[in-house]
């Protein structure tokens, strides 16, 4: 199956080692950027790009425009798939929390029909209702639920 | 222009009025709708079957999250249609210009359909504002005018 993880990059270790898990079980996976270009156009760690984002002011073109790149390329992963992997797990004192992007990544996937799993379980946050209501299957860790 | 709006179902009736300001003005508008057929076959007012998902329906009310599925597909199917999709982002919940899950979800499809985004009133301060930002809406501040 052809897989997109969807989750924070605070999480990327954990990302790389469950796309190697996944991939020797024989699926195909994608992964989020781990670099983006800076203004300049040098290619930058994308937790570095994070920080400059965090201070940029609104009208900073270039950090909006990675931003919006880095949007459209995950997108176009989803689509790509066969299946999105959400992995959800604990930050910022949330048990399970998805964020805003990754709200955005499960949207898409559902209005384009792909499966839904979440690593683990739908978190108690604002958006609980949407979440449930695009019923991805909470595979409680154990990837073999994946298929 | 063909515009489908993003608005919380509080506002319903505020994006009734701007549907009709923005017919006034030429453009084709659509909005999700303010009836549907609710679990028991019955339909009823949008807000009605809000008001009972909110408070009464369970987390494994399996036929009551079809209908949400089924609205939010439908939906899907009008930002394809249009050009452009336009943010009623109004002040609710104590956080002023307000972008609820829903919309951000749609916002998102509009994105990745490469429609054209506009928000009602400025990019509000929430979790999300990177993301929101990062898909480059055009704040038109109340003026309908601005969108063409």
């Amino acid at each position: 199956m052809k897989i997109t993880l969807c989750g924070s990059i605070a999480f990327y270790d954990e990302m790389l080692d469950i796309k190697k898990r996944l991939e020797a079980s024989g699926h195909e996976v994608k992964l989020p950027p781990v670099k983006v270009k800076d203004a300049e156009g040098n290619l930058i760690p994308v937790k570095e790009y994070y920080e400059i984002r965090k201070t940029a002011g609104d009208d900073e073109d270039w950090v909006w425009d990675r931003k919006a790149e880095a949007i459209m390329s995950h997108f176009k992963k989803v689509e790509w798939s066969d299946a999105v992997l959400v992995l959800n797990h604990d930050k910022k004192g949330i048990k399970g929390y998805v964020g805003g992007n990754t709200l955005m990544e499960i949207g898409l996937a559902f209005f384009l029909d792909k499966k839904l799993f979440m690593l683990n379980k739908i978190p108690e946050i604002f958006y609980k209702e949407e979440l449930l209501g695009m019923k991805p299957t909470v595979i409680n860790g154990k990837l073999e639920m994946i298929k | 222009m063909k515009l489908a709006l993003v608005v919380s179902l509080s506002f319903h009736e505020k994006g009734e009025e701007v549907k009709r300001q923005l017919e006034g003005m030429g453009h084709q508008i659509v909005m999700p709708p303010s009836t549907v057929v609710n679990h028991e076959g019955k339909l009823v007012h949008i807000k009605e079957f809000d008001r009972f998902r909110k408070e009464t329906a369970r987390d494994d009310q399996e036929e009551v999250w079809k209908i949400c599925r089924r609205r939010m597909k439908a939906y899907y199917a009008k930002l394809k249609w249009a050009d452009a999709a336009l943010m009623l982002n109004y002040t609710k919940n104590g956080i002023k210009n307000y972008v609820g899950g829903n919309a951000l979800i749609e916002l998102g499809a509009a994105f990745f359909l490469r429609k054209k985004i506009y928000f009602l009133n400025p990019v509000p301060d929430m979790s999300y504002r990177e993301e929101m930002l990062g898909m480059k809406p055009a704040v038109i501040n109340g003026d309908l005018g601005k969108i063409a």
